[in-house]
């Protein structure tokens, strides 16, 4: 009879013998025909533009912390939501607690302008000429 | 289950709860001026301080064991809520001169007094872990608040990283105790005589230990002090080196006692002796004042390590009238510092404000500098100051429990400390002014002459009276 | 049954790592990561604890620890990007203004 490590053991000897299997065999059966386009990297089919370290914009940062606050959230209303049967009314009313207390800390957020997302704003040629105006 | 009627025992830490919740509302929606906030908040703490005030003899656990009101841990809060109402009284002017009155300030700090409050008033590790956690946590924030200079930012780096591996270790301490005891309540954790003694019990409150003396600045844990108390904003400075320290204190210190671990006295009396060794030696050869401070906040973080070794019932009232007297005068001297520091030439970051300056500081503004010295003198340890006292009782209570080379090394050490508290003392009355300020007064404003008053009337109350804080919490002292 | 030291020993282990690199690695980032691990191990002991001893505490105690672990990352990583506005290097090393 096998320990629970043998156990975990075979396990993993076949879960790495798969993707081995799976990736050795490909390298070996599949063709390959080296070309400059198929080394490039790809972007949607497009040339690539530009470098690849580019400065993210900073709105990224402030709407990653306010996802994890109200990701993190979640662990409580879990457990919450399974017992809440047996709880009744008091755990409803705690849990409002809380939420109540984490949207105060959304309305802070919107109020502050951190959600807001500037709409791009297409720049219109601005056209000194006034012939082509006439002709439209 | 939650009872409703322990909710009434709670009314302050409801309020400061509430209080911080709102705060940020009315700081973001009365856009520019501070003023509502402010005053908003400064109500808060003071409605706090009489709810409190109005039951400190209540002796209860309530919400599912979670929180202990006793006694001890309401005059521990009150002296945290103190320091912080002293605080919002002095924020105001010097956060409008640096640029950063912003109404967050309010709201942070009663969030990190809504964790100080929770921890001294826990009575479980969890509750202990969220309240630490809070305040830390708003620690970090309010000392990075000068964003745009150097030193405060690299004090904040340095608080952060440094308090985040701490809060590491303790939570280790912490696991390790409840896999010892199986409990993670502490009245429970305390009730099991047979875990207790057991070396898997005994290196988590080592660890546990740890997280705390890092906190209150213990011998081999305060390095980060002087530091964080040189790039912090003045102010936060005075409210971390008091309110911090008033709420880690107030939380191990019952905890410890009740253990009673007599076999480990020669242990923390070396880190006592250490502690005031190290505080006061490298305070001796300091040029700025605020750096001077933090050197004595551990000098001071030693004289209460020795109350800790005594380990009596004393030895909680002698630390804990001797942090209420560290409330005045610490965050008094804190307060005048940033007063002060405020009408030298703004620079692009904090200059060194070094003695020089401060001489003839008794010819520009007199009452600066009495207020200066009274400070000084009672964190010397003077007699007819709030200070004294404190430390009287402190090593009273380590002779009554045979520490006698113990008080005698830390009433050598004070004297000691006599000497650089005095030199400031000399440059501000016996040398004249000089460089491009002299002769001019200080600018003070109101509040902030305010809370150098408050300040200066506690040290020189319970210096005289110092019976009314025993009376008040109904401690005998025989 | 696996037995109870095995975790013990895992997050022992893996709380070592963290305390290890948070005192040789130089770069705030990487600090800030080893003591997350930290964290983590830490809770790896605690729902082992938890788990043997046939008591909830534990777990609930690592809801916390989660909890509050995000909100030093997020507090850490202001203070982060504070720092390297100013100074454009997160070297530890050359954070030294403050000394004595």
């Amino acid at each position: 009879m096998l320990s629970d490590f043998g156990q975990v053991l075979i396990f993993m000897i076949i879960s790495i013998g798969f993707v081995a299997i799976a990736v050795i065999s490909g390298k070996i059966v599949g063709p390959r025909f080296a070309s400059k386009g198929k080394d490039s990297t790809y972007e949607c089919g497009e040339d690539t533009v530009g470098d690849t370290w580019v400065r993210f914009n900073f709105r990224y940062y402030v709407v990653a912390l306010i996802f994890i606050i109200f990701d993190v959230e979640i662990v409580f209303l879990f457990p919450w939501a399974v017992v809440f049967k047996e709880m009744g009314l008091l755990a409803f009313i705690e849990m409002t607690i809380f939420l109540f207390i984490l949207i105060v800390g959304f309305i802070y957020a919107y109020a502050k302008g951190d959600l807001y997302w500037d709409k791009p704003q297409p720049i219109v040629p601005k056209l000194d000429r006034q012939i082509f105006k006439s002709e439209i | 289950m939650i009872n409703f009627n322990d909710l009434k025992e709670i009314i302050p830490l409801i309020i400061i709860a509430a209080s911080a919740l709102i705060s940020l509302l009315i700081a973001v929606y009365s856009k520019k001026s501070g003023m509502p906030v402010y005053v908003f908040s400064l109500l808060a703490v003071l409605a706090a301080l009489i709810f409190t005030g109005l039951n400190v003899t209540k002796d209860v656990i309530i919400i599912s064991e979670m929180l202990r009101i006793n006694p001890y841990s309401n005059a521990f809060c009150m002296i945290a809520l103190l320091s912080v109402f002293i605080t919002f009284m002095a924020s105001k002017d010097y956060l409008e001169k640096l640029g950063i009155n912003f109404g967050e300030y309010y709201s942070i700090l009663l969030f990190a007094l809504f964790g100080m409050m929770t921890m001294i008033y826990a009575n479980d590790m969890l509750t202990v872990f969220i309240g630490l956690e809070t305040m830390s946590i708003c620690f970090y924030v309010l000392t990075g608040l000068l964003r745009k200079r150097m030193k405060s930012n690299e004090s904040a780096m340095k608080y952060f990283l440094l308090g985040a591996f701490m809060t590491g270790f303790l939570l280790y301490g912490m696991s390790l105790i409840y896999g010892a005891t199986g409990y993670t309540n502490i009245t429970k954790i305390l009730a099991t005589y047979t875990a207790i003694r057991t070396p898997m019990f005994l290196i988590g409150l080592a660890l546990f230990m740890i997280g705390f003396f890092f906190k209150i600045g213990i011998f081999p844990f305060q390095m980060w002090i002087p530091d964080v108390y040189e790039g912090a904003p003045t102010v936060v400075s005075g409210m971390m080196s008091t309110a911090g320290k008033v709420a880690a204190v107030g939380t191990l210190i019952p905890v410890l006692i009740t253990l009673n671990l007599v076999e480990y006295k020669m242990l923390f009396s070396i880190l006592a002796t250490l502690t005031m060794l190290y505080g006061n030696i490298v305070a001796l050869s300091q040029s700025n004042l605020k750096r001077l401070l933090a050197y004595s906040s551990i000098a001071s973080a030693g004289y209460i390590m020795v109350g800790i070794t005594s380990m009596s019932d004393l030895s909680i009232k002698g630390i804990a009238f001797y942090l209420l007297a560290y409330v005045f005068m610490q965050l008094g001297a804190f307060i005048v510092v940033s007063v002060f520091e405020n009408s030298t030439p703004d620079g692009k970051d904090f200059r060194n404000v070094t003695f020089d300056e401060y001489k003839g500081l008794a010819k520009r503004s007199p009452v600066l500098a009495i207020a200066l010295t009274v400070f000084l003198l009672s964190l010397a340890g003077i007699p007819p100051f709030a200070g004294f006292w404190g430390k009287y009782y402190i090593f009273y209570a380590a002779i009554k429990s045979d520490l006698i080379w113990l008080s005698v090394i830390a009433i050598l050490l004070s004297v000691i400390s006599v000497y650089y508290y005095l030199k400031v003392i000399v440059y501000m009355w016996f040398k004249e002014p000089e460089g491009e300020t002299s002769g001019e007064a200080v600018p003070v404003k109101a509040l902030s002459y305010a809370a150098i008053m408050v300040s200066l009337a506690g040290t020189l109350l319970f210096g005289l009276y110092p019976d009314l804080f025993f009376t008040f919490f109904k401690f005998l002292i025989k | 049954m696996l037995e109870l030291n095995y975790f013990l020993v895992l997050s022992a282990l893996l709380f070592s790592i963290g305390v290890v690199g948070v005192l040789v690695r130089r770069n705030a980032m990487i600090i800030f990561m080893c003591i997350e691990l930290m964290l983590n191990a830490i809770n790896i002991s605690l729902v082992a604890f938890s788990s043997f001893l046939g008591n909830d505490s534990g777990q609930i105690f690592v809801f916390f620890v989660l909890t509050v672990a995000a909100a030093e990352a997020a507090v850490g990583l202001a203070i982060v990007i504070s720092l390297f506005r100013n100074k454009e290097s997160l070297d530890i090393d050359k954070i030294n203004i403050l000394k004595w």
